[in-house]
This record gives structure tokens, C-alpha cells and sequence, in this order.
């Protein structure tokens, strides 16, 4: 799958029509229904947001809520735990399943 | 503080006041409080005490933000984890080794160069500063710790 290389890595789940299906890892215990609904929010707000920073087009974005880190790139979503984690894996997972 | 890829930076205080801002657009900020404050509200919607940070990668730009601090970098030159995460160092364990190191160097001098210790056999002159310098020279890299997180 090429998300095995991230240290910390919790699960990894992807955005579907309906709501989040796990791909791999653990069960994170959150409301996911409520996660991909704001996931969704902030990816339009960030790539409103990126737009009048001059970023270029929006990629992707990650927020650290408590200790629990959410990257989300293309239709995936990946949990890692922040502080195991190195964000510069994260990252490279995210290209190599892209570009697959 | 030399992160790569770096374009420029804003700092603001618990109020949301610009404290330091450098080659980044006025907007910035405001967005910012907007990102943090929804974030915030998402965070304890779904069951946690506060969102510590975000970070958006663009095409040609990317920005971190934690405590306080965003940072926007060239997203082809960023590295991520150092965006997140730095390096500390335990102040006081840094400053003994710093003063550990200088004792032994003094003793050192004062060993061999002066007479002031010709009262010790000339081993023991020898050792002890060397024991000092070993113990400063692991002091001083072990009290960079990990793990802190920047912004």
C-alpha cells in the first residue's frame, strides 16, 4: 500500500461517497461521519484560503487535534500519532500512493 | 532559526495581535485566527481538548501553524518534520556540561602549565579534568531532547 513506512502510523481510511472506509490500521474512535463532513469543509475552506495566499493549488492539509495527527491528501485520510510520527514519511507515503 | 525553504513568518499573541510579521501577506493572519477557531470547535466536537496545529501544502507554497507562529515555506524545499517538530535543549543540564567543560579545561592548565597543583601526583592532575571533560561532552549532547512542538 506504501503507508506501512510512517512511524506512528494508526490507520489510514479513505473518503467515499458515503462517508470514511478503513483501509488499513486500527479503528479510530471518533464520529467519522462528523470527521468527513468537517474534512470536507476545511479542504474547500483551504483551497479558498491558498487561493488569496497565493499557495498555488491546495495539496493537501493535516491538523494535530490533542496528540492525534490527520493528514489529509487526494481521498485519504491517514491517522498517526503526532509526537511518534515524522511528518516528512507522512508525506512520502502520501506521493508514493499517488503516484501509483 | 534557519528552516528550509522559508518564505516568511507571522507570530501573534492570545489575542490574535501581530507581534512579528515578515514577508507575509496582511491576510494572513485572520485566516489564521479563522483556521484555529474552527479547528478549535472541530476538535471538541469530536471528542478532543483543542487542535494544536494545522498545516496546508499548496502547489507552490506551504504553511504550518502551532502555538502561535505560521510559517510559510516553498512547498518543493520544506521539510515537514521539521516544520512540526525541534529540537530544545534542557538549559540546565546544557549550562553544567558548558561549566563541567571549563573546569576541566582550566584544570588542564592549571595541571601542567602553572604550579598551582603541583601538590597532586601528576596522574591524578591528568585525570580528573579528563573524567570532567568525558562527562561534559555527553552532557552537552544529551540535553538536546526532542519533541517539543515548534510554532
Amino acid at each position: 500500500m506504501g503507508f506501512e513506512i510512517i512511524p506512528g502510523l494508526r490507520a489510514v481510511y479513505r473518503i467515499e461517497e458515503g462517508g470514511m472506509r478503513k483501509v488499513m490500521g486500527e479503528d479510530i474512535n471518533v464520529d467519522l461521519n462528523k470527521l468527513s463532513a468537517f474534512l470536507k469543509e476545511n479542504y474547500r475552506i483551504g483551497e479558498d484560503e491558498a487561493k488569496k495566499l497565493d499557495m498555488g493549488e491546495l495539496l493537501g492539509f493535516a491538523m494535530i487535534l490533542d496528540n492525534l495527527g490527520i493528514a489529509v491528501m487526494g481521498n485519504y485520510v491517514v491517522f498517526v500519532d503526532a509526537v511518534k510520527t515524522n511528518w516528512n514519511k507522512v508525506l512520502e507515503a502520501f506521493q508514493g500512493v499517488m503516484a501509483q | 532559526m534557519k528552516i528550509k525553504g522559508y518564505l516568511g513568518h507571522v507570530k501573534v499573541d492570545e489575542k490574535w495581535n501581530v507581534v512579528e510579521k515578515v514577508n507575509v501577506s496582511e491576510e494572513l493572519a485572520g485566516i489564521l485566527k479563522f483556521n484555529v477557531e474552527k479547528g478549535n470547535e472541530e476538535a471538541r466536537e469530536l471528542g478532543f481538548k483543542r487542535m494544536n496545529g494545522f498545516a496546508m501544502m499548496g502547489s507552490k507554497k506551504s504553511l504550518a501553524f502551532m502555538k502561535g507562529e505560521a510559517i510559510m515555506v516553498e512547498t518543493s524545499k520544506a521539510d515537514w518534520q521539521e516544520l512540526f517538530v525541534h529540537y530544545v535543549y534542557m538549559k540546565g543540564w546544557l549550562a553544567l556540561g558548558i561549566a563541567l567543560l571549563v573546569l576541566s579545561v582550566v584544570l588542564y592548565y592549571m595541571g601542567f602549565a602553572t604550579p598551582y597543583l603541583d601538590y597532586f601526583a601528576p596522574l591524578p592532575r591528568l585525570y580528573l579534568p579528563t573524567i570532567l571533560l568525558l562527562i561534559s561532552l555527553i552532557m552537552i549532547p544529551s540535553s538536546k531532547t526532542r519533541y517539543t512542538y515548534r510554532l
